[in-house]
């Protein structure tokens, strides 16, 4: 029977494997790889390819400082371990798929044949893991050590931890069958929580005397306390077992290394029999976590995957929709109750109320104007950051639409009125988000002492001037998800999967370079005219008026430009052929 | 009215429908079948304008759909087989969207009498994710009825749905075609078309092996014995496999 399920998890791995090599022959998923081969090597793995395999130049930390951080590592871990007890209250289960399900439990397997399949397949990503993560983290070069011990450290750190999550929902599930429940566990952990805790804390305070505020000034005495506060029995005794399993992780040498590996391999092999002899029926459990898991991978695929839970209240409608109008207000108004009853001009307006509040409570001061810079600029780069980020949140409504996209068809509308009704919701919402983030940094900046030109009032007209500009913008930037969706079809959908490995990656950031492409396009115009009008208005001798100028005139062209934009993928989806995307 | 003159639809060098005509007078209900692969939804997709067609020309009461799409959707409902709605609103709410979409001034009325027939008069301010599978399709039907289509397009209707479900569809369908619509449905199940259906279009390989009534279809591969729409569905596709058991059948 083993032989059958390892053949299954090398024949599962090997097609996995030859699926996503095989799809390199098309071009979107071959510069996809490409992309994100290049970024993974220039921005994580060029270095630690170099320094993997070599010893570090031994530790640039005192000794002593190694034990403190492996104290607090051991620390960490029987948090972890204590919260698994005590928290969960879900039934024992161990994670199939429904394939595996269908397969495997009514064939003639015994549990434990179950469990060692269940155990193997984590094996595999926690090895994984571990190597990825000795990589990307290089720990040598702090500490000293090899990053092969490194990884070994961390594959026997979270190979034990699987092993005693999974034993510890065994226990809970036992002592449910004995008729302790959740609630009361909870409580009786607690209480021998507060004990242990109670106990340790009256041996601490007659060994330890508390620090004065000077000896924990900076990370080396806070780390000094709290080593001291670590090896303190009976605190020292309860960590011996979380120390053993993270000491070779922390090993410097081969030989501290080896002889650290004995007892952490111990705590290895008597988990893995502890979890091998709990005769615990995880079967019910497992099976509806297989169902669950299989329903969101199947909601993701189809681009239905949301951030919270299903919607479980109807919602108020933002405005009344008349029957007749116009019909792209329709999907602003549908869009509006989809993101809830806080997406409100009420909720706007109270924001602003609290920003001019806020901002002027600081101004009021001397001593806390120094905030308004830092408020401003973080209000500044956050707008700047949201004209990319937004669009790009955007994608898994694009890939919605798509599956909608045979009923919007059949619809008596024109391809235009579609794109601008499905642009409507998310153009307003970026847009009052960055007139609030504007609002913030003029409030800021105009009382602040003026810059040059830069005086209280023309700090607001320049904002107003900014603000004006910001809802076209924001349209343009959001045509960019759905020209993909029109034109690059096949991207958005293969974007959309669970992960998907180094090709969607690369997929991901070319798209975010079609981004940064398009704003520098749409903008070129928009500025070359603004400029001149911007000239012009310095001309006449009025800064007010040349930035006004400057912005009624690059508003218009990205009026211009958005209202192409929109005709240009209207006329495209209505040529759109979906056959070709859909199941036929 | 639809009528479908010599529809054609590519995929690259595959034709998935291939010259393909006929007409479905008001008050009659055409069924298309055929087996997995043999052109129907495309066909039922090209016709909506959901999809372009490689050539041909789609007439919907009257209106040519390449010429006039949006006045040829006007008379149309297509009814999917997976009813897809807006997890966000209302069953309520959807049907104030779609009024909006139509412009259908009187859609309150409209709306509460389309509820209360198809007994949802209780459930209108519920999320679909609180309807029942039945209750969606019911939901799906009543967007698609409101603004009071002469065409309708329903492509697998019974998919998912219980005895009382399945009746009250059937049910939808008849009414629609004595009130003087076109009705085209698409579907695997063969007792569903003898019930519903005035006239038959079997599809093969995206070509047009047999239309017209039921009577002419059965007269036209029935060689003057009593035979079922199973076997003529047999026989007219060259299912030669299919049309031995069926005809071995009691």
């Amino acid at each position: 029977m083993i032989r059958a399920l390892l053949y299954l998890q090398a024949m599962s791995m090997a097609n996995a494997i030859r699926a996503r090599l095989l799809r390199l022959k098309q071009p979107k998923y071959a510069f996809g790889a490409l992309a994100g081969i290049a970024y993974l090597y220039f921005f994580l793995f060029r270095d630690a390819f170099r320094k993997f395999g070599q010893s570090g130049p031994g530790s640039d930390l005192p000794t002593e400082m190694g034990l403190q951080f492996a104290a607090i590592a051991a620390f960490v871990l029987l948090v972890m371990v204590a919260w698994s007890w005590i928290m969960p209250s879900a039934r024992a289960a161990l994670k199939f798929t429904e394939a595996e399900v269908a397969f495997l439990f009514p064939a003639p397997m015994t549990r434990r044949m179950l469990i060692h399949y269940k155990l193997l397949r984590s094996q595999l990503g926690i090895l994984f893991s571990s190597i990825l993560i000795a990589l990307v983290l290089r720990r040598g070069v702090a500490l000293g050590g090899n990053p092969f011990m490194h990884a070994a450290g961390w594959w026997l750190i979270l190979s034990t931890l699987n092993l005693h999550f999974i034993g510890a929902s065994f226990a809970r599930e036992r002592l449910l069958e004995l008729g302790l429940h959740p609630a009361r566990r909870r409580a009786l952990g607690a209480m021998l929580l507060a004990l242990v805790a109670g106990a340790c804390w009256w041996w601490l305070r007659t060994r330890l005397p508390v620090p004065d505020a000077d000896q924990i000034n900076d990370l080396r005495g806070v780390l000094g306390y709290f080593g001291r506060v670590l090896a303190l029995p009976p605190l020292s005794w309860l960590l011996l077992p979380f120390q053993w399993l993270v000491a070779p992780f922390f090993a410097v040498d081969l030989y501290s290394f080896l002889r650290a590996l004995v007892p952490a391999l111990g705590l290895l092999v008597a988990h893995y029999f502890w979890v091998i002899r709990s005769d615990v029926s995880f079967e019910e459990a497992s099976i509806d976590v297989a169902r669950q898991r299989a329903e969101k991978i199947s909601a993701m695929r189809s681009g239905r995957m949301r951030l919270g839970s299903a919607p479980l209240k109807s919602r108020a409608a933002p405005f009344t929709l008349a029957p007749k109008g116009f019909v792209s207000l329709a999907f602003l108004w549908k869009n509006l109750i989809a993101v809830g009853p806080f997406y409100r001009l009420r909720t706007w307006l109270i924001a602003c109320g609290i920003v001019i509040a806020g901002t002027l409570w600081l101004g009021a001061d001397p001593a806390r104007q120094s905030l308004l810079t830092i408020v401003a600029v973080i209000a500044i780069s956050f707008a700047g950051w949201a004209l990319i980020g937004g669009p790009m949140f955007m994608q898994r409504e694009v890939r919605q639409t798509l599956s909608q996209l045979d009923i919007l068809k059949s619809f008596p509308l024109r391809g235009w009125q579609i794109v601008l009704g499905e642009l409507l919701s998310p153009m307003v919402l970026m847009t009052f988000a960055q007139w609030l983030l504007l609002l913030t940094a003029a409030m800021c900046f105009s009382q602040l002492p003026a810059r040059g030109v830069f005086d209280p009032s023309i700090t607001v007209i320049a904002a107003v001037a900014i603000a004006l500009i910001a809802a076209p913008l924001c349209g343009l930037l959001l045509c960019v998800p759905y020209a993909g969706l029109l034109y690059f079809p096949a991207w958005m959908e293969s974007s959309s999967g669970t992960g998907g490995g180094i090709e969607v990656l690369g997929q991901r950031l070319l798209m975010f370079g079609g981004y940064v492409v398009v704003m520098a396009l749409s903008l070129l115009p928009a500025a070359a005219l603004g400029g001149i009008a911007f000239l012009l208005g310095q001309w006449l001798g009025n800064l007010t008026l040349a930035l006004l100028l400057t912005s009624v005139v690059a508003g218009a062209v990205l009026v211009m430009e958005l209202t192409a934009a929109v005709t240009w993928l209207g006329e495209k989806l209505e040529r759109f052929d979906l056959s070709e995307e859909m199941p036929r | 009215m639809i009528e479908v003159s010599q529809l054609s639809k590519n995929y690259g060098d595959f034709a998935a429908v291939r010259d393909l005509s006929f007409v479905v007078r008001p008050g009659e209900v055409m069924g298309l079948v055929g087996p997995n692969g043999a052109g129907k939804t495309t066909t039922l997709r090209c016709a909506a304008g959901i999809i372009p067609a490689t050539a041909g020309t789609v007439t919907l009461g009257g209106i040519d759909l390449a010429a006039d799409p949006i006045a040829a959707k006007r008379q149309l409902a297509f009814i999917p087989d997976e009813p897809r709605l807006f997890e966000h609103l209302t069953v309520w709410q959807h049907l104030n969207f779609v009024a909006r979409l139509y412009g259908i001034s009187d859609y309150a009325l409209r709306g509460e009498s389309l509820l209360a027939d198809l007994e949802m008069t209780d459930k209108k301010h519920l999320l679909p994710g609180e309807l029942s599978r039945g209750m969606k399709q019911k939901l799906a039907i009543a967007c698609g009825l409101l603004h009071q289509p002469r065409v309708v397009f329903f492509d697998e209707p019974l998919t998912g749905l219980d005895p009382g479900g399945i009746r009250r569809m059937k049910d939808v369908m008849r009414r629609l075609a004595r009130d003087g619509a076109a009705l085209i449905l698409s579907s695997h199940l063969l007792s569903l078309l003898e019930e519903v259906c005035t006239h038959v279009l079997i599809l093969k390989d995206g070509s047009k092996m047999a239309d017209g009534t039921m009577a002419e279809v059965r007269a036209r591969y029935s060689e003057g014995t009593d035979m079922s729409l199973e076997d003529v569905f047999f026989r007219a596709t060259g299912d030669a496999e299919g049309a031995g058991t069926a005809a071995a059948k009691p």
